[in-house]
């Protein structure tokens, strides 16, 4: 056994390790009553510590172990030295545990609980990893399973039918459960679950969502307009980007398609958006 | 390798307390002499049995004073900030069993509804019968999830085929881009994975000033409209490339994040003890 060379490797031996050894001493602490202190620098010189009932009490008894507590002070001058020194330790041991056994209690019972669920939702899975391998043979699993980028243009349109007609299905049913005022509330919740776990799992892309059509919409018109307003629809096109309000763009951009404003309106509408946009950094350039 | 799960509490048996307290003091001893060796770092390990009043110390008592001496005289703060005790280490532990757990539901979650998804499309479950209104919830975000996939790949497909003739590309595009709002307001971010995903933007041409070939690049994206306005005009104008390249950054970081989680398995604690010391 020798020193790991690869910088990043040693780094990543070093992370995994450290957490092995404090949970091996913290399970020593639990089983055996004992108490256990570890301290370990990094390469960078970070300390990295574990102790039970705490670091610094194990390093205080490790680092100066000859002075008796003050309060057994009485019991040293009756008894030896030496029994007076177990005596002392021996106290300190018993009401440090008993002080910290009820949380570590609780905290272990939960861990337990915890590692219970998993293991049920381990089983679970298999469950039903078993029940897709079931249906695998079917073709509808393998469209369902399939990479959508790896589907051919007819496989698609299968698809699409099908799942089109599941989602009418599932509306119809989705509106006969919402005429129930009890089970309007429910859905209700459900509702708000769903978008919290759409929020959780990517939360930037609204932005660019909200943004990203409005561009498309605006040019649109302009086309529809005709030729003469091409001109007008770029400063709308790039502003998009460096704003975030994306409701007033959009008003901004109908107030443009507006024939009221001719060419010399035209000119203070853009000056304004510039001005609400506050510091635009293409400010100097488009003014001149 | 244990026989069997070992319940995590204190022994009651005095003799078998005593016998796995020398035992795993042993393995404890030897795994911080394996992490010292092998990362070629300074450590120590203290251990004071229940009634003993002089400690097992790796690797030996000075050494160990010296490391414990080195580490009492660094700064306060830089003492606290990677320090845990019994209970911050075991908050840190479950948090992370949570996290396990909440993922592997997640993941069950979801298969449930493909499984169901399947029924419903082979049509054992007619009318969706016997399903609550949670799991009906659940296979409508799925059956969306999947109807706007698909149709981005369809766009895809008919968007390459359809690069021949001038006047098709024209009275195409209108209907595209008309229907690609729609979609994004109601698919969730979770769609917009997918979309990430599937169809990353491809490289603007030099020149975007000409709206028809710019409407086309619109439509060859799939309705990646951000990336294209803002490559576009950086070419066109300095000043709005600067914040062109920040949102490519941006967007850019997500995936780097993932693959450092991938790669990062134990993250460092960063766990503030909640007990400072005294």
């Amino acid at each position: 056994m020798k020193p790991i060379e690869n910088e990043e490797t040693r780094q990543i031996c070093f992370t995994k390790r450290r957490q092995s050894l404090f949970n091996k001493a913290s399970e020593l602490s639990i089983l055996c009553g004992a108490m256990v202190g570890s301290v370990v620098f990094s390469t960078f010189g970070t300390p990295f510590s574990f102790g039970h009932p705490s670091i610094d009490d194990v390093a205080n008894r490790f680092l100066s172990p000859p002075p008796p507590p003050p309060s057994d002070a009485p019991a040293a001058s009756s008894g030896g030295g030496a029994g007076a020194g177990a005596s002392g330790s021996s106290s300190n041991d018993g009401s440090c545990s008993w002080a910290v056994t009820d949380t570590i209690r609780r905290l272990n019972s939960e861990y337990a609980e915890l590692r219970q669920a998993l293991d049920s939702e381990s089983k679970k899975r298999e469950t039903l990893q078993e029940a897709t391998g079931k249906e695998m043979g079917a073709r509808m699993m393998q469209l369902l399973n399939a990479n959508v980028s790896e589907l051919g243009l007819a496989e698609l349109l299968e698809f699409l039918e099908c799942l089109e007609a599941v989602d009418g299905v599932v509306n119809n049913e989705t509106a006969n459960k919402t005429t129930t005022t009890l089970d309007l509330e429910a859905t209700t919740t459900t509702s708000g679950g769903s978008s919290q776990t759409r929020q959780g799992l990517v939360p930037q892309p609204p932005m660019e969502t909200v943004v990203a059509p409005a561009p498309a919409a605006a040019d649109l018109q302009y086309q529809l307009l005709g030729g003469e307003h091409s001109g007008a629809a770029d400063p709308m096109a790039f502003a998009a980007p460096t704003t975030s309000w994306s409701s007033e763009f959009v008003v901004d951009g109908f107030e443009v398609d507006d024939p009221m404003h001719g060419g010399g309106g035209g000119g203070d509408d853009l000056h304004d958006v510039y001005y609400a946009l506050g510091d635009f950094p293409g400010d100097d350039q488009n003014h001149g | 390798m244990a026989r069997k799960k070992v319940t995590l509490q204190w022994i009651a048996n005095d003799s078998t307390r005593r016998a796995t307290f020398k035992k795993r003091r042993k393995g404890l001893m030897k795994k911080a002499s394996e992490l010292a060796t092998l990362c070629d770092v300074d450590a120590c390990v203290v251990v004071y049995g229940e009634e003993e009043s002089q400690p097992e110390v790796w690797p030996d008592v000075a050494e160990a004073a010296r490391v414990l001496a080195r580490f009492k005289a660094m700064p306060e703060l830089d003492q606290c900030k990677k320090m845990m005790d019994m209970e911050g280490f075991l908050n840190q532990r479950i948090d992370k069993l949570k996290e396990q757990l909440h993922k592997a539901q997640r993941e069950n979650r979801e298969r449930e509804t493909t499984l169901l998804l399947h029924d419903a499309i082979v049509g054992r479950r007619p009318g969706l019968a016997g399903l609550s209104a949670e799991e009906i919830a659940g296979l409508g975000w799925m059956v969306e999830n999947r109807l706007h996939g698909v149709r981005e790949a369809i766009e895809r497909l008919q968007a390459a085929a359809d690069k021949g003739g001038q006047g098709q590309q024209f009275s195409g595009v209108p209907p595209t881009s008309l229907q690609l709002q729609l979609p994004y307001s109601i698919i969730g971010p979770a769609g917009h994975t997918d979309v990430h995903h599937q169809a990353p933007p491809p490289h603007p041409h030099p020149h975007p000033h000409p709206q028809g070939s710019w409407l086309m690049e619109v439509a060859k994206a799939g309705g990646d409209l951000g990336a294209l306005v803002y490559s576009g005009f950086g070419g066109g104008r300095g000043s709005v490339g600067g914040a062109g390249g920040t949102s490519t950054e941006v967007a850019d970081m997500l995936p780097h994040l993932g693959g450092f989680g991938a790669g990062f398995g134990w993250p460092d604690p960063g766990l503030s003890p909640p007990f400072p010391p005294m």
